[in-house]
């Protein structure tokens, strides 16, 4: 039954000898115009429908039979390509500062056999097994959420390892960046760059930092000045008397029009009888 | 004053401000000279624009009573026809003996039920009516539209009467008869179609005739024949109040002359109120009809009583009163024909309020009867245009105080100026589920008539005609006042419904029931005494006889020896102290009445089992009991670590220390139990506690925290640590620290508490792509906060805690979870029912907020209605309208149910931003719709069922999810339907902190699934999950790439879900929880 549709084949999901029904993996050979130096040409597979309960481990285990896989990646979806170089993000990240989270989703994945012909011969496949010996690989259920919780416990010597570990590393890089920064105070031009910290500071320009700093000088303003002293600042906040009713009187008119349009009231509907 | 003439001057500074055309124009509109007018106009609006707003509402209201002119044409052909017809009944030609009618019960039953009486013999001769004329509410046009009923008086000539006809009911004999003749007269009249008796408000001296007109218009119109003698048929005087009009032999044959002559007011202004009938109305017509706004008040104020279920019945406040008190109004100058209906129905509040009929009647003229004598005779006095008929002979003083309570409330919500009030005073159906604390019904199997016969006394019996309701209302109601003084704000008869019936018909018998509203004071209601007077005081002797065996000498601390009762130990939780009322009653009704309780349904404590420990695992101490009193000791021991973390020595000094965990105001369902242990095992520390209570810490400000979110986490790690370990060595507290929390054991709880920075939020703000975790470290921020202001609401009124448990439970058992419905929504919506909801008091009684939540879900449009929680008051006028304008304007950025509270003004409903759904909604609104309609009916049967209405219904589901028992957490809390094998199973080891498979279980599958299923589940105590697909899963759609997600090839080119699969899946993800899959085809 093997078909194809825009490119990608059907490929059956087995997780159990024993049961008819299976997810269908749909699978095709990955292109791309832009090169990925993870995803190479003629060895990457694209794989999409993969079960929420199905990851690297167990697509590694299911194509091996075909050929030797290199790696798999997973994503949300198609366009969730893996990231090129991983070894800046890498850094900090140990055991207990993990943010990544495992995708219990649909999911697509693209697995890179180590031989071309091996992608080939995948193609051709109708189906992949996640079984052996009669016993599936899946591990979920209660035994993957006892070791679930059981990962997550705290040791706390093993923290205060990382912890501290990441601290000293984290010191030096913050003692070079300053130095960097000193260095880079007035650039090769001669224009001084202004930065968040450092004598000459600058403040965020966003809108509400602005704002405050607006209403701040106002306020500091109308403190020193006497209001309603001369005729002609009891004329004007006269006049602003006058718009402040005005608008208002407008958006009474408009609410009353609101209410008249949604009909709030409706006196004999609600009770009942 | 500005000179209306000067020139337009804006000032060249602003005119450079406005760039945009439009924008110009505006401005240029706002800036234009204001002329005398135009600013007269402006200040007013300023002043009154609520006025002009509530006038406008009442203007649509009043528009939508008023009856077309079709109907009014109808109406004044048909009444003719009807006129015509009377008119031309010849008389007969004989009198006959009563007995000897021949006519009568063949086609027509006489309404009348007589069986208690021993009539004595008269005679009987149909003369033509001496007049047929308009009365009741057409006449003065304040009828509604909503239920077209005329009321039409046939006057009875004087010649139909002998002298004595006044005695023992004749008189009302009589009329019953004539209405019985013109009723078999109609039954050939082509102009009906449908001919009824029915009591004049339940008064079943008073039968009228219900003719239902034949017409082709929409709406039925039906027209009321009252009876009534000629004016002039006898002499006024000889019905006032302590003339005697009923002997005992009308009841007794045998105690014929021997009986005391007892006064009979009642019975005598039965008849007053007929022959003063004329006169009233013509003076009716001379001095309200004229005045077009006080009939149009008049209509409002009817509706206002109505919705509060006031006018019903044999003792409501019916709209005749409400007519002449507004004509007592003009004849005083209260009110004239300048007065805008807003005035009018102002004025009307403001007098009721200030009104003390119940101690000083009013009277419309000079009076024929002093009216000191009569404040003595009747409850409440108000006479007539005539001086000699009370008009509120019959109004209980119940219902007369409750009127005043509410007019008060009333006027109050008038002069508050607040437009959106208008819908609390005439919009809102105000069941009496939501009015009163408590409610008991007394059933039928009490057997009030053998009470009445047993207990109630003769002259009353002959007051009141041998009529059981107003009679055994008297009863009742004096012995419950007596005993409930100083803990009810008010005691209010329900009113009950009157039926009608055919004409050839017997008249049905009644079923004798009785239902009574309380209102509890909250001052006085949960004392557990009731004191008397000293022992050697002359009142002793009757409070003992009252109180029976109850009464007690006790010796109080200030020497004082008292007779008093005890109802329960001051050290009793408030659940018990709360049903102290019921207590009293049930107590009262049983020793003067000798009513047992089985025979009384009582509503008020039922749904406090849904918080109650349960019977395994409840100790016989009364802290133990529920829920609510298990939170006590959390809180008390979280309040000693506080203490003890704020003193540790850290690098930055522990600043403040709040808990956010439901426990923490009183809402958790589930019961904390002291029972938390810790685990060492291979260098781990694990803890074991079924519930775990979170808190929040914050440290001092610092400027030293790095400018980088990883490295703030590191550091926060390494606060966390140090605090731990100075728990453990310090205070000995077994703790550990993790990467952003603290655990700590203390007296048998487990709490755990996270580690807040500001500078973490505010660096996760500025990244984008962690919008999901900087919402929800925002929310850790703000709900301690909300936390402290719920608890406060707590201790203000300690009903909330248990309300908001009722309410979860009630949702969790209809399978709706915390992950649909957000907990956080229940409390805040509760709180909206304690603070918002002005049309009543507070409630006192959990289980009536409850109640109230429902009808809160039940009635408002969620679409258009923005919840603003406005705690302690802080929010200006403005800031809330500007909310509900930006609300209004940008509905779609906001979820289906908004709620805004004063902590978070500017964030859209942050606590229900990701559920409900409206799907979810729309269920919770239906089911409290439902379960409104279940306590109605529970309310006046026999028996309280409280299990129905925590019982989850499993049909219409398409999937269900069987969970294998021993992976199911021991819930602690009240199982409605325990059966003695699950009791068996219990387990008794405590579980690792934080791991419930089931949590895990549906966490994997709401994450994977979420677009095809919705899962519910009961997390009290559920043992199936139940799922149901979307609409969408039988979608077919072509190949496309991002739309592959649990698809398989169906043949053609096309892709469906594959559905057996994921319902694999599902046992696939939850292998060994899930016991077997059901599918429902």
């Amino acid at each position: 039954m093997s078909h194809k549709t825009q490119g990608f084949t059907v490929l059956n999901l087995k997780h159990r000898s024993d049961r008819n029904t299976c997810h269908q993996l749909f699978v095709k050979e990955y292109s791309s115009r832009k090169v990925h130096t993870k995803l190479p040409e003629q060895r990457t597979l694209l794989i999409l429908n993969v079960p929420p309960y199905v990851h690297e481990q167990e697509l590694k285990f299911a194509f091996e039979r075909i050929g030797e896989v290199e790696n798999v990646y997973l994503g949300t979806d198609a366009n969730d390509l893996p990231p090129m170089d991983d070894e800046t993000s890498d850094k900090y990240v140990g055991k207990y500062f993990n943010t990544k989270k495992s995708l219990e989703i649909f999911k697509c994945a693209w697995l890179v056999f180590k031989a071309s012909r091996s992608l080939r011969a995948a193609l051709k496949e109708e189906e992949v097994v996640l079984h052996q010996n009669e016993r599936t690989i899946l591990v979920t259920g209660m035994d993957k959420w006892m070791s679930e919780y059981t990962a997550q416990l705290t040791n706390e010597k093993e923290l205060e390892v990382e912890v501290n570990k990441f601290m000293n590393v984290f010191e030096v890089d913050e003692m070079k960046e300053k130095e960097q920064e000193k260095r880079m105070e007035t650039d090769e031009d001669g224009w001084t760059v202004v930065k968040k910290s450092g004598r000459n500071a600058g403040f965020q320009q966003k809108e509400t930092v602005i704002t405050k700093i607006e209403d701040k000088i106002a306020a500091r303003k109308s403190k020193k000045e006497l209001a309603n002293f001369y005729t002609f600042q009891i004329r004007e906040s006269k006049q602003r008397h006058i718009i402040s009713m005005r608008k208002k009187f407008e958006a009474d008119k408009r609410k009353v029009e609101q209410m008249k349009k949604e009909r709030k009231f409706k006196p004999l509907g609600s009770l009942k009888h | 004053m500005l000179n209306p003439n000067r020139s337009d001057k804006p000032s060249n500074k602003r005119k450079k401000e406005v760039t945009q055309n439009a924008e110009k124009k505006l401005k240029s509109n706002n800036y234009k000279a204001a002329t005398q007018e135009e600013l007269n106009q402006l200040q007013e609006s300023c002043v009154d624009l609520s006025e002009t707003v509530l006038s406008l509402q009442i203007e649509n209201i009043l528009k939508s009573f008023k009856i077309s002119a079709k109907y009014e044409h109808f109406i004044e052909t048909w009444l003719a026809g009807l006129t015509e017809f009377f008119g031309s009944l010849p008389s007969e030609s004989e009198k006959k003996q009563s007995s000897e009618i021949k006519w009568l019960n063949k086609k027509v039953i006489n309404p009348m039920n007589n069986e208690q009486f021993n009539l004595p013999k008269f005679v009987f001769q149909f003369l033509t009516p001496k007049s047929i004329r308009l009365t009741g509410s057409k006449l003065l046009s304040t009828l509604q539209s909503d239920n077209i009923s005329v009321d039409v008086a046939v006057e009875m000539p004087k010649k139909c009467f002998q002298k004595e006809d006044y005695l023992n009911t004749i008189y009302h004999q009589k009329k019953a008869i004539y209405l019985c003749y013109l009723a078999s007269k109609l039954r050939k009249w082509d102009q009906q179609t449908n001919l009824e008796f029915t009591y004049d408000r339940l008064d079943a001296l008073r039968p009228i005739l219900r003719i239902t007109a034949t017409s082709d218009l929409k709406k039925t119109i039906t027209c009321n024949v009252h009876v009534q003698a000629e004016e002039g048929s006898f002499k006024l005087s000889r019905f006032v109040p302590w003339n005697s009009n009923v002997r005992d032999a009308l009841f007794d044959a045998s105690d014929s002359e021997s009986g005391d002559i007892v006064p009979t007011p009642h019975h005598n202004m039965s008849i007053m109120r007929d022959l003063t009938s004329l006169a009233n109305d013509n003076f009716l017509v001379e001095t309200v009809k004229p005045v077009v706004n006080v009939t149009k008040g008049i209509s409002l104020f009817k509706l206002w009583l109505k919705a509060r279920c006031l006018n019903e019945d044999f003792c409501g406040f019916n709209g005749h009163i409400v007519s002449m008190f507004a004509a007592y109004l003009i004849k005083t100058k209260k009110l004239n024909s300048s007065m805008s209906v807003f005035d009018v129905i102002r004025s009307i509040f403001l007098n009721l309020k200030f009104s003390k009929w119940h101690v000083k009647g009013i009277a419309i003229v000079e009076t024929m009867i002093p009216i000191e004598k009569s404040n003595e005779i009747f409850d409440v006095v108000f006479y007539d245009s005539t001086g000699w008929y009370n008009v509120c002979g019959s109004l209980s003083l119940d219902i007369y105080l409750r009127t005043i309570e509410e007019s008060s409330r009333a006027l109050a919500f008038l002069d508050s100026k607040n437009v959106n009030n208008f819908r609390y005073l005439f919009l809102q159906d105000m069941n009496p589920l939501f009015q009163f604390d408590h409610l008991f019904h007394i059933t039928e199997t009490a057997k009030l008539d053998k009470i009445l016969s047993e207990h109630g006394c003769k002259s009353d019996r002959d007051n009141y005609v041998g009529q059981w309701y107003p009679h055994i209302l008297k009863l009742f109601t004096s012995i419950l006042r007596r005993g409930l003084t100083g803990r009810i704000h008010s005691l209010t008869p329900l009113p009950t419904k009157g039926s009608s019936w055919q004409v050839t018909e017997s008249p049905p018998n009644t079923v004798k029931t009785l239902s009574f509203g309380i209102k509890l004071n909250m001052d006085n209601c949960l004392d557990v005494l009731t004191k008397g007077p000293q022992a050697n005081h002359v009142d002793a002797e009757s409070f003992k006889l009252f109180w029976g065996s109850k009464s007690d000498l006790r010796r109080f601390q200030d020497g004082n020896i008292t007779e008093s009762c005890v109802w329960a130990s001051p050290s009793d939780n408030l659940m018990k102290k709360r049903l102290i009322t019921r207590d009293i009653c049930l107590f009262l009704m049983n020793h003067h009445y000798n009513i047992k309780a089985p025979h009384i349904n009582y509503v008020a404590g039922q749904f406090d089992l849904a918080y109650r420990v349960s019977r395994t695992f409840a100790n016989s101490d009364s802290e133990y009991e529920n829920s609510e009193n298990l939170a006590l000791a959390v809180i008390r021991s979280f309040d000693d670590l506080a203490k003890m973390l704020r003193s540790l020595d850290v690098e930055l000094e522990v600043t403040s220390v709040l808990g956010s965990s439901p426990v923490f105001r009183y809402c958790e369902i589930n019961p904390v139990l002291p029972n938390a242990t810790l685990l060492e095992k291979e260098n781990l520390k694990i803890f074991q506690s079924y519930r775990t209570n979170d808190g929040v810490i914050e440290l001092a400000s610092s400027g030293k925290w790095p400018d980088d979110v990883v490295a703030i986490n590191h550091v926060k790690a390494a606060f966390c640590l140090k605090i731990a370990q100075q728990l453990n060595e310090k205070c000995q507290l077994k703790s550990r620290g993790n990467v952003d929390t603290v655990e700590v054991l203390k007296d048998g709880f487990l709490f755990r508490f996270k580690l807040l920075v500001k500078k973490e939020l505010a660096l996760m703000k500025e990244m984008p792509q962690r919008k999901m975790d900087s919402f929800l470290m925002e929310k850790d921020f703000i709900l301690p906060k909300l936390n402290t202001a719920l608890h406060t609401l707590y201790l203000k009124n300690p009903c909330y805690g248990p309300a908001v448990l009722i309410a979860k439970r009630w949702l969790y058992s209809q399978l709706i979870d915390p992950f649909l419905w957000p907990d956080i929504c229940t409390e805040l919506l509760m709180a909206y029912v304690f603070i918002e909801n002005k049309s009543y008091d507070q409630p006192l009684q959990p289980q009536f907020a409850f109640i109230r939540f429902l009808e809160l879900l039940r009635t408002t449009d969620w679409r258009s209605h923005l919840v603003i929680l406005d705690f302690s008051e802080e929010l200006k006028d403005t800031q809330i309208s500007e909310m509900e304008n930006n609300f209004k304007s940008d509905r779609n950025s906001y979820p289906p149910l908004s709620i805004i509270t004063s902590y978070d003004t500017k964030k859209n409903s942050m606590w229900s931003k990701l559920a409900p759904t409206v799907e979810v909604l729309t269920r919770v609104t239906i089911l409290s719709n439902h379960t409104i309609q279940l306590f109605e009916e529970n309310m006046l049967s026999d028996v309280f069922r409280t299990k129905m209405f925590f019982k989850a219904s499993y049909e219409g589901y398409d999937v269900l999810l069987a969970l294998r028992k021993n992976h199911l957490r021991t819930t602690h809390i009240y199982d409605f339907f325990m059966n003695t094998k699950k009791h068996n199973l219990v387990d008794k080891t405590v579980p690792a902190a934080g791991f419930n498979p089931v949590d895990y279980f549906l966490r994997e599958l709401r994450a994977a699934y979420s677009d095809l299923a919705i899962f519910f589940y009961n997390p009290c105590g559920g043992d199936t999950i139940a799922v149901l697909w979307k609409p969408n899963v039988l979608e077919v759609s072509d190949f496309d790439p991002n739309n592959m997600n649990g698809r398989r090839y169906r043949g053609h080119q096309k892709y469906e879900y594959n559905l057996p699969q994921i319902i694999e899946d599902f046992q696939i993800i939850g292998r060994g929880l899930v016991e077997n899959v059901i599918q429902n085809k």
